[in-house]
């Protein structure tokens, strides 16, 4: 799959999740998206669900955010020490896209196992095409 | 293989990172993300409920309708759903702060913040906060409409409470990583008993004690007098009793030089806690019919002590100031009367040396015998360690709180606290009554049940009656009684019996036309029982009674004005007096300057005025120097105030406290006032170094108003550009004023202006976080809304909603 679609498969379940899992929600989002389409590698693989994720966070924030008038991010950021409110985006954003970047190394890696499973056939075929 | 278990495994820890909160951290991916953590809390709207909603337990439908402040004005068909949906709308709005609250008078903040809270919590179980909590609660079973009301109460809180998941719950959970526990009865009195100890354990007997001890009875007589020259007492001066008093004898052999203590007293509660209220009679009001107001002092904190809400049920029509936690209005009024409280000094504490048998501390003498104290193991859970144990041994006295394993410095034999706070009472039944009280007697029968703390009440009515009371549970005690230490193996120093409430002082449609208080001395020396308080304010009691004095046709805006004005009568004698005594001679340029700006001074504390930043940082460099004797890391010992020592400074300018300590010399007033003067300018140096402004009192003052957990700074509001002096009416400080602000005009149709620094809500995230703040700050009212009947489509009213069962 293209990464691009992943990042949006990512996104899209994760905001599907999130009304009935906590916030590991996204993190489920990200190994289910992969065990389905891997990606061509580790490193995309990373990225995709990182992305997915972060994404779909720093959106919901701002838009939370703008609404609020930045009223509580204000509060938030000086109480961490933060030079700007924007950067608790940025940190949700990194947060989720963390949970999201291991979900999907996690997901790649179980679709490769149920690939092997399959007999070394599998696994060169699986080869072949990364 | 190894992938899969490489990646699992990282998945996990990610997990249980992002889960746990490490040190002062939330949980990161909790606390984080954008559909249930702190962003939830970003409100873009006052009030975001839902207009319909079940509530379980009610038995009709409750209106509840919002007006713009954010001030709910309930419509309830009983009592229980009333006081029901009391619970469930301070839940809404106040819940964190509501518990917090009784989790710091219970002694339980090490569960929320760790080792750093133990002494704390400590202190707390010493003072016998929950026994005395549970001593009340307890009466309330057998009083069975208060103990239904506070359990429909209960179940209102606990009704919100369920209904919160993580992503509703209110911020300061989500940050410091803790869940709302289910409210009881028990939780509403110790509120109430976190109310009392704000205002009533400001007592100083140790101080006294120590000071005793060094300096003699005369010094003491001398620097602190208990009735000096020119009080203006609650009760106007010269009233006559025309009761007999019951007054215990002292016993032979009384102590006059007890030992001193090297106990390290507990942080007081803010010596500037107090308030001012006072009423106009009818016949000096432009309408004719009374005026009332009440502003009370505390620490200025937010989410605010006070929540204002008008509550409506068969019987009831009341509006006014709610504690969240407790669902009585405790200042407001109703369509007939209206009431509010200033803090009554008096000495409610007194202290017991207890002499133990042997260190079991099993056993303590009494009258000749061995009497069994009574052991309690307080256990303090501590987040992130295992608990503390800490045995707290009661005598018949109350808790001994100090001894040698907490701040007794070696003390072997222990002090015991006897405190009226630790007494059952029911103040609740008072406020109850009061809400629904009409006339004089009823409000004389609604404060009987008032025991604790002692507070000046004031009255006015419709009808055209004002009064005050000085209500209180008051042990009658010999003069000198409990200034000092006490013995605590003689049963004759012990309390004897109490101050029956028909010898309390009162006044009713005085001469004067007013009635007034400020937390200055309730009486003269006519009242025949011993009123001794360390804390009687000398200032605002004045000013106030001075302005009152020529108020003809006053209007509600000339109560506001009052409790708005920045006169000091502490300026305006101590600067005429320290320019006098200064050695002119001595002056360089600078201090030339310096004297000439407080010479031009109108004694206002304007907030854009040098002269009263000026004469604080003098006053408080003289006072600090005058009174360093008496600072000491070992002993502590009380300091005179300073309306004692402007006296002192007047009459004996040779006395040897105004020696400094710390030069060789000695020196008298003059040598001090210069000395003073000098180290003044030096700090005025000093912050005009660092100063990106020119010099102005609001500037200096730095007003801030906090959130109840100091270290959450950004929560609070800094920098609040205001005048007023704590020894001005309008009392504001850099941490401390008027936590309210509200006048009442009674009439065919009473109206009220009010405002408090702070909001309806209590979220950080809500745009009326923080809604008064600005009106009270420059000293804006606002008319309040007092509605007969729900949904008359008030242009008010911002939001209804309907509770149904």
């Amino acid at each position: 799959m293209k990464p691009l679609l992943s990042i949006g498969a990512v996104a899209v379940l994760a905001y599907l999740l999130q009304s009935a899992l906590p916030w590991w929600g996204c993190m489920i989002a990200a190994i289910v998206v992969h065990i389905i389409a891997p990606g061509r590698s580790d490193a995309v693989a990373w990225l995709t669900g990182f992305i997915g994720v972060a994404i779909l966070w720093s959106i919901s924030a701002a838009v939370i955010d703008a609404a609020n008038n930045t009223l509580l991010s204000d509060r938030i950021s000086r109480l961490f020490g933060l030079p700007h409110p924007a950067l608790l985006i940025v940190l949700s954003a990194i947060i989720g896209g963390l949970a999201g970047g291991f979900g999907a190394l996690l997901g790649r890696s179980i679709n490769h196992l149920w690939k092997t499973g399959r007999g070394p056939a599998a696994v060169t075929n699986c080869e072949n095409h990364n | 293989m190894l992938r899969f278990s490489v990646y699992l495994l990282l998945c996990f820890a990610a997990l249980v990172v992002l889960e746990t909160g490490t040190g002062p951290l939330p949980p990161l991916g909790r606390f984080f993300d954008p559909f249930s953590g702190f962003w939830q809390n970003a409100e873009s709207r006052p009030i975001s409920e839902p207009g319909n909603l079940k509530v379980p337990g009610l038995t009709s439908p409750v209106r509840v309708e919002y007006d713009m402040h954010l001030i709910p004005h309930i419509f309830a068909e009983t009592e229980e759903d009333l006081y029901r949906t009391v619970g469930y709308v301070t839940a809404t709005h106040r819940l964190w702060q509501m518990e917090f609250q009784t989790h710091a008078a219970a002694g339980r903040l090490s569960e929320i913040f760790g080792e750093r809270a133990q002494e704390f919590d400590r202190l707390k179980r010493r003072q016998g906060m929950l026994w005395a909590a549970e001593a009340v609660a307890g009466h309330w079973i057998t009083d069975s409409a208060t103990a239904r009301i506070l359990h429909a109460f209960s179940d209102g809180v606990n009704a919100r409470i369920e209904s919160l998941s993580y992503r509703s719950l209110p911020l300061e959970y989500k940050l410091l990583n803790y869940r709302p526990e289910a409210w009881s009865p028990l939780k509403c009195a110790l509120l109430l008993k976190y109310m009392a100890s704000m205002l009533s354990l400001g007592e100083s007997d140790l101080e006294n004690t120590n000071f005793l001890h060094k300096y003699g009875a005369g010094y003491f007589e001398l620097l602190f007098p208990e009735f000096p020259e020119g009080i203006d007492p609650v009760i106007p001066a010269g009233t006559l009793w025309d009761f007999a008093a019951a007054i215990p004898q002292a016993p032979d052999g009384f102590d006059t030089n007890p030992p001193y203590t090297t106990a390290i007293p507990y942080t007081k509660p803010s010596a500037l806690n107090g308030s001012n209220n006072w009423a106009v009679s009818g016949h000096r009001t432009a309408s004719g019919y009374p005026l009332l107001a009440n502003d009370m002092h505390l620490d200025l904190n937010i989410p605010s002590i006070w929540f204002l809400a008008q509550l409506q049920a068969p019987g009831i029509r009341v509006f006014g100031h709610i504690i969240p936690g407790v669902p009585v209005v405790i200042a407001g009024h109703n369509d007939s009367i209206a009431w509010g409280m200033t803090n009554a000094g008096r000495d409610l504490v007194d202290w017991y040396r207890i002499q133990f048998r042997d260190e079991n501390r099993l056993q303590y003498l009494y009258d000749g015998q061995w009497l069994h104290s009574r052991q309690v193991i307080e256990e303090i859970r501590i987040r992130g360690t295992s608990p503390v144990l800490d045995t707290v041994l009661y005598t018949h006295h109350g808790p001994v709180v100090y001894d040698e394993h907490f701040t007794g410095n070696g003390e072997k034999t222990g002090l015991a606290m006897k405190w009226t706070g630790h007494l059952v009472s029911d103040e609740i039944r008072t406020f109850l009554q009061l809400a629904k009280a009409q006339n004089y007697d009823e409000f004389r029968e609604a404060i009987s049940y008032f025991s604790n703390p002692s507070q000046n009440l004031v009255f006015a009515s419709a009808g055209g009656d004002i009064a005050l009371h000085v209500q209180g549970k008051y042990p009658a005690r010999w003069p000198g009684q409990g200034k000092f230490i006490l013995p605590g193996h003689e049963s004759a120093f012990d309390w004897q019996h109490f101050i029956p409430t028909e010898h309390n002082p009162a006044v009713l449609n005085p001469e004067r036309g007013f009635v007034s208080s400020a937390n200055q001395h309730p009486v003269d020396q006519l009242y025949p029982y011993y009123t001794y308080s360390n804390q009687y304010d000398h200032f605002r009691g004045r000013r106030i009674n001075s302005r009152l004095r020529e108020m003809e046709s006053a209007t509600p805006q000339d109560m506001m004005d009052l409790q708005l004005d920045i006169h000091s009568p502490l300026a305006e004698e101590a600067v005429p007096l320290m320019i006098h005594a200064v050695d002119h001679h001595k002056t360089t340029p600078e201090e030339i300057a310096f004297l000439n700006a407080l010479r031009d001074w109108d004694y206002r504390f304007e907030a854009g005025a040098t002269a009263p930043a000026l004469f604080n940082i003098w006053w408080r460099e003289f006072y600090r120097l005058a009174w360093d004797e008496l600072r000491s890391d070992t002993i502590s010992m009380r300091l005179p105030d300073s309306f004692r020592t402007i006296q002192l400074m007047r009459d004996a300018p040779e006395l040897d406290f105004w020696d400094i300590q710390s030069t060789p010399a000695k020196e008298n007033l003059t040598d001090l006032l210069s000395a003073s003067l000098d180290s003044a300018c030096s700090t005025l140096d000093a912050w005009k170094n660092n100063a990106n402004a020119a010099l102005s009192h609001a500037g200096y003052m730095r007003t801030e108003l906090r959130h109840l957990v100091p270290f959450l700074h950004s929560f609070g509001f800094t920098d609040l550009y205001t005048g007023g002096d704590g020894t001005a009416p309008n009392a504001v400080t850099r941490y401390h004023g008027p936590s309210n602000r509200m006048v009442v005009a009674l009439g065919p149709r009473p109206s009220a202006w009010c405002t408090y620094p702070g909001g309806q809500s209590g979220n950080p995230g809500n745009p009326h976080y923080g809604y008064f703040v600005p009106s009270w700050t420059v000293g804006d009212y606002f008319e309040m809304l007092f509605m007969t009947a729900p949904g008359t489509g008030n242009p008010g009213i911002i939001f209804e909603q309907t509770l149904v069962p």
